[in-house]
């Protein structure tokens, strides 16, 4: 079969590789119809992630169809269309008992990472019961794609980390894809506003067209705290703030943003340190940290 | 320190199901309802309606390039 190789930083290739079976009886093999690109893939090949060997068939983002199972498998058979989550999960140790599954201890995030992943023809699926979901019938694939890892980690990471509620303001940083997965999914809880940052016009486009109340581009050259003053009220800031970017200056800007007794979310991945101004921020009550996903996992 | 857990997904899926997710106006590469955009689009030739996975390695230089390209989620079909 035909698969997209990881073989050292910078370097990627479609290979030749042989196709998966079934190892453990609760694998399923999944054919895939449909895969996409994470930005994680990207750190991936940037050589950020030292715990993926090369050789790693990337991506843990997929639609497809089982192609064959384990003996344990009982939800799935051959034929079923399923989605894939991006994480893996036993469903039996102690993380996975208290709904905790990204950090199952058979599991985690294996796909694309510790295991051949995705963007290949064929991909194994460990604890397939778990990990995978029917397609809804009459679902339209491509975009039930966003479903496999982005549409959560906005909602989870940021949305419901950061403590959205009805009749608050949300503040977030960064509207690439997930970005826009959590400005999608903080609309299930109505917050009043719902401000999106970013420095690419084309993106905050996209922001508006899903929800956006308002959109603000900082590098208008004031600074991020004059251009969204308009939002701020007694709180002086937004009650929710989530950072999905991942550099030092978003993290600052959210540290701006955020309202006395708010809350900051970090979806972003971090490839260096970053300050945090306590020296400023604890006489504002900052109560919660919503801290963060890392997905290149320590 | 946390990971998505993707315990919310079946709650996505039932309102994927139900049309209560407004997700397709970041899926900028792969859908069918945004060709014509994608097309008119297209006079760099950075965009084309659909990867095939033959195509991998051009679907991550244009996700890459995303300020470029303003490729948000590309979808590379089998």
């Amino acid at each position: 079969m035909k698969a997209l190789v990881y073989n050292g930083p910078g370097k990627i290739a479609v290979e030749d590789r042989p196709q998966p079976k079934v190892e453990q009886p609760s694998d399923a093999v999944v054919k895939l119809t449909r895969t996409t690109i994470c930005g994680t893939d990207l750190h991936i090949i940037k050589g950020d992630v030292p715990t993926v060997p090369n050789g790693r068939v990337l991506g843990h983002e997929g639609v497809g169809v089982v192609d064959s199972v384990g003996p344990d498998v009982k939800n799935f058979k051959k034929g079923d269309r399923v989605l894939i989550a991006c994480i893996t999960s036993c469903a039996t140790c102690t993380f996975c008992r208290k709904s905790m599954l990204e950090m199952c201890k058979n599991g985690g995030w294996k796909l694309g990472h510790l295991i051949d992943g995705t963007q290949a023809e064929y991909v194994r699926i460990p604890f397939a019961d778990n990990c995978l979901y029917n397609v809804p019938k009459g679902a339209d694939e491509r975009s039930l794609l966003v479903l496999s890892d982005i549409l959560p980690t906005g909602l989870e990471v940021g949305v419901l980390r950061g403590g959205v509620k009805p009749g608050c303001t949300v503040a977030i940083v960064g509207a690439g894809p997930v970005g826009l997965a959590a400005l999608c999914t903080a609309q299930l809880y109505s917050p009043r506003k719902l401000v999106m940052f970013d420095r690419d016009e084309s993106r905050l486009e996209v922001s508006r067209k899903m929800g956006a109340t308002h959109t603000i581009n900082p590098s208008a050259g004031q600074g991020v705290k004059e251009l969204a003053k308009e939002h701020f009220g007694e709180i002086d800031g937004f009650d929710v703030v989530i950072e999905a970017v991942g550099v030092p200056a978003t993290f600052e800007m959210c540290q701006e943003l955020v309202g006395a007794g708010g809350t900051i979310a970090n979806i972003g991945v971090h490839g260096s340190k970053v300050d945090l101004h306590m020296e400023k921020l604890w006489a504002r009550c900052i109560s919660k940290w919503a801290c963060c996903r890392v997905r290149c996992k320590l | 320190m946390a990971l998505v857990g993707t315990t919310s997904l079946p709650m996505l899926l039932d309102l994927f199901e139900a049309g209560k997710l407004n997700i397709t106006p970041m899926v900028t590469h792969g859908m069918r309802a945004r060709r014509s955009d994608i097309l008119k689009q297209s006079a760099n030739k950075e965009f084309s309606p659909d990867f095939k996975f033959v195509d991998v390695e051009r679907a991550y230089e244009v996700f890459g390039k995303a300020a470029e390209t303003k490729a948000l989620k590309v979808n590379i079909e089998m």
